[in-house]
């Protein structure tokens, strides 16, 4: 490991250090051998392939070494946090936000699931209204049903797993007749740098439906590195509903993915809202492995100054007659930066196939930059596959039309960019979650440096 | 109300990107008058359009334009707009994503709050909307649409006439509200525009042709070339155009240069 630590920055480096101390520390205190082995290994993965550097395509436009400022320290790797003690955070309110979450996700939720700084806090989530087909465990690592890695360069995959604390299981039994609603609530309230690593698994039975509104939230400006990985799969004609808002603090570093296996007629549905954050990346990773199934992913990137949103979607046909759509939307003031890395790899057997990939950015500084790259892998003629990007600025004719009409400028940026954004929210097909992903959003159009005419 | 003319423009002189438009354009509006401004292509009608709206890269480099007595210079767009000044335009634009009657509501609103009036409650607003799409022939079913979008031509003009009637402007300045409009649909828009005529408001119709102004009869017209208005006149000038066109009008003024010289 030494040779690849020794040429990073001084912060990246001490954040490697710090990382690597707690991992061995896990390991050693690993309650069974085969989970010792298992984070062992994830361990020395990770330390052969160190940090991403741009030299990787998945990283190019991401410099995750130079984001990296100072040691992070795992939270709960000493075990210093009493989950039952009266919360006491630098988010003062996590009551209130909680609260504005549930609220946003309507009446009908049939549990909330709190992590507070990585752990589960059972005195904050609400389990009692969960269905008796849902069986669902929180609070523990979920190690069993993950490989080490997605691939040679997995350098997620391996950091996450050596280091994971905490996270939950969501089984739901097949043909269970009422789809469930779970909100999940990641909080960030630690006063000092840290990192925090969770994990979770979802299983949908064959036509089991369930939605799930994850949100991360956090105030401030404490450095901090969170991984995530959520590893799904859809049993035959089993339906997912995704969204997600990424609502954390200024020094924040936000690294998720989600896995998915569709099995036949299988439905996922995805859509990302990243708001708060230094960097905030999503990878979505999905695998076609029955035919007929669908993965519909929607991504909006919304960043100010000094921010990154990084979108990387792989989708691959294994099998015929599936359909993936992506569409990502970025808006960008200041020096912010956009990213979105797509690939649709369709095998040679996955006839019928139906790839789209979209990615439609909207400067509104300067400095501002997008890099977009959809890529399409093809091994058979009988496809039906798109892609396209565009980058551009708000239409000058139509915001003077709108001004000509006594409205604002700022009021008419807002509009405009609205608009920009509106299929994006239409892709949500579940009014709950289209009207907290969109209200977050629209409230972020408020801001008035998004108001702001580029100076 | 001040006892200012509505619409002074002294001396005006203006250009666009770099490039000399407007060569000293003198024109007054009071209250309650109908000024027409016929001209060829290229004469800068549309100029003058966009210089009294405010649009970016339309500069003033000479003279000025008072607004019941006020700089225009001082004001920007929107602060125009809400004080009564309307731009009807010859091509409006398309904005995607933006719902006409939302859009058409918060214009209203804003108007409404410059004047110190409140906003027009759901109902009040939508009925007026309606009474408005009604005697314009407009289809309610457009006003659900994106603004513009999709909208021929012809509903494109309706839409501003719409948009005019509902803002109710003290200076409406109409260009080439004419242009690609069909008979029945040139009447329509010109009894829309003839409702708004009162003793408050003025209006400044630019146009090509005299066809409009058959409908709408202005009590002045004044004919504009090479950035400058050559000739004014009664209601008479338009047909004289109509039987002669332009050249008449351009040859007396390059006369009248030739004779100062």
């Amino acid at each position: 490991m030494s040779a690849q630590v020794s040429n990073l920055p001084q912060g990246a480096h001490q954040a490697v250090t710090s990382l690597m101390e707690a991992a061995k520390r896990i390991e050693a205190g690993a309650s069974t051998g085969e989970e010792t082995a298992l984070r062992r290994k994830a361990r020395e993965q990770f330390a052969a392939l160190g940090l991403p550097t741009r030299r990787l395509e998945a990283w190019r436009y991401t410099d995750l070494a130079g984001a990296l400022q100072g040691p992070l320290p795992p939270l709960s790797s000493s075990g210093d946090i009493q989950l039952n003690e009266p919360f006491k955070g630098a988010l003062g309110s996590l009551d209130e936000a909680l609260e504005n979450a549930r609220a946003q996700a309507g009446g009908e939720l049939s549990a909330s699931i709190v992590f507070v700084d990585g752990r589960f806090s059972a005195q904050h989530s609400r389990l009692d209204k969960l269905p008796k087909t849902v069986r669902l465990r929180a609070g523990y690592v979920p190690l069993a049903n993950e490989d080490v890695g997605d691939g040679d360069n997995d350098m997620l995959g391996s950091l996450n797993l050596s280091l994971a604390s905490d996270g939950f299981e969501i089984i739901v039994d097949p043909n269970a007749g009422a789809e469930a609603f779970i909100h999940l609530f990641f909080a960030s309230t630690h006063k000092e740098s840290c990192s925090m690593h969770s994990r979770a698994n979802v299983r949908l039975g064959k036509g089991a439906n369930l939605k799930l509104f994850e949100t991360h939230a956090g105030i401030g400006d404490v450095p901090c590195l969170q991984t995530h990985i959520t590893d799904v799969t859809l049993d035959e004609s089993a339906k997912l509903e995704h969204a997600c808002v990424e609502d954390n603090g200024t020094q924040h570093i936000s690294l998720a993915r989600l896995k998915a296996r569709l099995k036949q007629e299988a439905q996922l549905s995805c859509a990302a809202l990243g708001v708060g954050g230094k960097l905030v990346r999503r990878e979505y990773n999905v695998l076609f492995e029955g035919g007929g199934a669908t993965a519909k992913l929607s991504a909006l990137s919304l960043a100010n100054a000094g921010e990154t949103r990084d979108i990387n979607a792989k989708l691959h046909h294994k099998v015929p007659d599936c359909i993936s759509d992506t569409l990502v939307k970025s808006v960008l003031t200041d020096d912010a930066r956009g990213v979105f890395q797509g690939l649709v790899r369709v095998e040679p057997g996955a006839t019928q196939s139906n790839g789209q990939q979209t990615s439609k950015a909207l400067l509104l500084g300067r400095g501002a930059s997008m890099n977009a790259k959809p890529e399409l892998e093809i091994f058979n003629d009988d496809v039906e596959c798109a892609h396209g990007s565009a980058v551009g600025e708000l239409d000058q004719e139509a915001l003077f039309y709108l001004r000509a009409r006594g409205i604002s400028e700022g009021n008419a940026r807002q509009l405009l960019i609205n608009a920009f954004l509106n299929d994006v929210f239409e892709r949500i097909e579940d009014d709950a979650l289209q009207l907290a992903v969109e209200s977050r959003a629209l409230n972020w159009l408020e801001d008035a440096s998004v108001r702001a005419r580029e100076a | 109300m001040s006892s200012a003319p509505l619409l002074q423009i002294q001396n005006l002189h203006a250009e666009v990107d770099g490039k000399a438009i407007l060569r000293g354009v003198d024109l007054v509006l009071e209250r309650g008058q109908v000024h027409a401004i016929m001209g060829p292509n290229g004469s800068g009608k549309s100029t003058l359009a966009y210089i009294l709206a405010g649009k970016d890269g339309y500069d003033i480099t000479d003279g000025r334009i008072l607004f019941e007595g006020s700089d225009l210079a001082e004001m920007d767009v929107e602060t125009r707009a809400r004080a009564g000044l309307f731009l009807g335009f010859q091509y409006p634009v398309a904005i995607d994503g933006v719902a006409t009657i939302s859009f058409l509501k918060e214009a209203v609103n804003a108007r409404r709050a410059a004047a110190g009036k409140d906003k027009l409650d759901a109902v009040a607003f939508l009925k007026q909307v309606r009474a408005f799409a009604a005697q314009l022939s407009f289809d309610e079913s457009m006003l659900k649409r994106y603004i513009n979008l999709g909208f021929s031509g012809g509903e494109k003009k309706r839409a501003e006439i719409l948009q005019m009637l509902l803002l109710e402007p003290t200076l409406a300045v109409l260009d080439e509200t004419d242009s690609g409009l069909d008979v029945d649909a040139l009447k329509t828009v010109a009894t829309g525009i003839e409702s708004l005529r009162s003793p408050e408001r003025a209006m400044l119709l630019i146009t090509h042709y005299q066809r409009l102004l058959q409908h709408v009869r202005p009590d002045y017209v004044h004919i504009m070339a090479d950035g400058n208005i050559l000739h004014s006149g009664g209601p008479e000038l338009a047909q004289k155009v109509e039987d002669g066109g332009y050249a008449e009008f351009q040859q007396s003024a390059r006369t009248a240069q030739t004779a100062q010289a």
